[in-house]
């Protein structure tokens, strides 16, 4: 990469097959940011961190490490809480990150959000000082979501060579491509209707609810105020009117709310405010932070909006 | 009438909205709230309508209320809204505030304790430019009735008025009663001035439905401070919940005093959303949990 022709943004991916290929492709680039003075940043699954950690030795205190299963364990939540809080930590810089937000252990449910944000990373770091390099392990990964990682990078890396991906789309497209139909909630799913004069009683009920599955109290509290921020939102954006269903699946709640608005900013939500111009309209990237996966299906016709929880 | 027993447990300070279904149901509710104003030993003032105030205060009389007796002590006086809101026809909302501070005052120097302000709102109606003071009027007047000295029972007619107007009014309240409500008997939210530290307490829930009530009486107690200097102390130790908006009232109230702003006695669920916000960074308002 030469001064005269580095673009703003970079985002390419790296496709590796073992922990030799992981290390190759990721500590040179850690080395070259450090030495170009630019602040680093890695956020990847634990194991992987640690592969990183050890091979920085000294230099690893020189790098925020994170662990991307926890930090961004909700995809949803890694581009405003991860990749721009770094980013405008350091406003005047170019910043050099890794960011792993698709591993092995990821489930089809929680996939779709992961495509959409490693799409929607490219539309929300447009013009942004920044590379952001993203690892995918072709040897453990379905080989469809190594094809989407052609469709959400303009640049590929694999041991032998660089090359501009022929598939790379516009991200917002690329994104909608994952605005699909949820399945339907089971049965016994419990509902409560949503409205400006219920918010008290929708609180209560996910509350009592999750009390029942034996959520812990703070993940009761972090529901709740998840709940209340969607269903808060239904009411000033979303028709005024909608339904909460919730149900236990596999360990953990689902919470859904489906009203009659359009969500029609694929950022919303994902584009970190400071506090100081803090306004009405935080509701979604709080909770993104609050809960492991956001699924949305929104059309011109209603949105339906997913929130899961661990125990 | 479900939900009414929350009349029965008003305290002085509190503000509620107050749906009814037609005259008789609004006669119920005005019947549980004079009762207890009357229990209570305060002055309770009536403004009443469409019933003219004879009409009303038999209503009441005939609903079980002991209201002779306490109309010939002085302590229950009926008028009706049109007079006591549009004195020459046209209502002024400061006008009115300067009205009620008069009544609240003339109850203290009477030796009551408080006054018990019942009001059927219909009048509102009659005025198209009313209806969009009406909003901004139950807000300011929230500011009153935070001082403790009054309690506040807005009764709205389901049958007069349009849904998108009482949802506009109700947030105007800390607390609404709806006609469907589940039997509460507590309000959703309590706000009261405190004056050592100055400030404000809060109790209850702070979300969407009373918005507009906490952002006026953020307002109120930006606009009155003593001391510009002086930071500005919210006491949350009883607000168990706050939305993501509360917090940008909050900071917007922190942003606005020079002296700044420190809520006390945050509970860990409103404390951990007010870090996810990102207000504990800023160094305008100052944040302070639970003492153990």
């Amino acid at each position: 990469m030469s001064g005269a022709t580095v673009e703003q943004f970079v985002h390419p991916a790296l496709l590796y097959r073992d922990d030799e290929e992981y290390l190759a492709g990721t500590v040179p680039y850690i080395l070259d940011g450090l030495a170009a003075g630019e602040p680093v940043a890695v956020a990847v699954p634990g194991p992987n961190l640690t592969l990183i950690r050890d091979a920085l030795g000294a230099d690893a205190e020189r790098v925020l490490l994170r662990d991307m299963t926890v930090v961004g364990r909700n995809p949803g939540r890694i581009i405003p809480t991860v990749l721009l809080a770094f980013a405008n930590a350091h406003p005047d810089q170019r910043v050099r990150l890794i960011g792993e937000p698709i591993w092995a252990g990821r489930s089809a449910t929680e996939y779709p959000a992961c495509a959409q944000h490693e799409a929607l990373i490219n539309a929300a770091f447009t013009d942004r000082a920044a590379t952001i390099l993203c690892p995918y392990n072709t040897e453990l990964l379905d080989p469809a979501w190594i094809e989407d990682a052609y469709r959400t990078h303009p640049v590929m890396l694999d041991a032998a060579s660089r090359f501009d991906s022929a598939f790379y789309d516009d991200p917002v497209t690329v994104a909608a491509s994952f605005n699909q139909p949820l399945p339907d909630p089971p049965a016994d799913a419990a509902t409560i209707a949503i409205d400006f004069f219920t918010l008290r009683a929708v609180r209560r009920f996910v509350v009592e609810y999750a009390d029942r599955a034996g959520l812990a109290p703070e993940r009761v509290a972090d529901l709740a105020l998840a709940v209340n921020e969607l269903a808060s939102n239904t009411v000033k954006y979303g028709g005024g009117t909608g339904e909460l269903a919730v149900w236990a699946q596999d360990g953990h709640l689902v919470c859904q709310l489906t009203d009659s608005g359009h969500l029609s900013d694929p950022l919303a939500g994902r584009i970190p405010v400071p506090a100081n111009a803090l306004n009405g309209g935080r509701g979604l990237l709080l909770v993104h932070q609050l809960c492991d996966l956001v699924r949305i299906h929104t059309t011109p016709a209603g949105t339906t909006i997913r929130a899961h929880l661990h125990h | 009438m479900a939900g009414a027993a929350m009349l029965d447990h008003l305290q002085l300070g509190d503000h509620i909205c107050a749906f009814v279904n037609g005259t008789d149901d609004g006669l119920d509710l005005m019947a549980r709230a004079v009762t207890a104003g009357l229990d209570a030993g305060e002055k309770v003032l009536v403004f009443t309508e469409p019933l003219p105030p004879a009409a009303a205060l038999a209503g009441l009389e005939a609903r079980g209320v002991a209201v002779a007796p306490a109309q010939r002590a002085g302590q229950v006086r009926a008028l009706p809204s049109h007079e006591a809101y549009q004195p020459d026809g046209r209502f002024e909302p400061a006008r009115m505030l300067d009205s009620l501070t008069g009544y609240i005052e003339q109850a203290a120097a009477d030796g009551y304790p408080g006054l018990r302000l019942v009001g059927d709102m219909p009048w509102a109606l009659g005025e198209p430019a009313v209806v969009d003071r009406l909003v901004a009027y139950e807000a300011q007047v929230n500011r009153l009735f935070m001082e403790g000295c009054a309690v506040g029972i807005c009764l709205y007619d389901l049958r007069a008025f349009g849904r998108g107007l009482l949802q506009e009014v109700a947030c105007a309240h800390p607390t609404t009663l709806t006609a469907n409500a589940e039997p509460e008997a507590v309000p959703l939210l309590r706000i009261r001035r405190t004056s050592d530290p100055y400030g404000l307490r809060l109790i209850g829930e702070a979300d969407l439905s009373n918005e507009a009530a906490l952002a006026a009486a953020l307002d109120a107690v930006l606009d009155q401070r003593p001391d510009p200097a002086a930071p500005i102390v919210i006491d949350v130790e009883g607000l168990r919940f706050a939305d993501a908006n509360t917090a940008a009232l909050l900071v917007r109230l922190a942003l606005r005093a020079p002296g700044g702003v420190h809520v006390s006695g945050c509970h860990a669920t409103v404390a951990r959303a007010m870090d996810r916000l990102g207000v504990t960074q800023l160094s305008q308002l100052r944040l302070t949990g639970l003492v153990a």
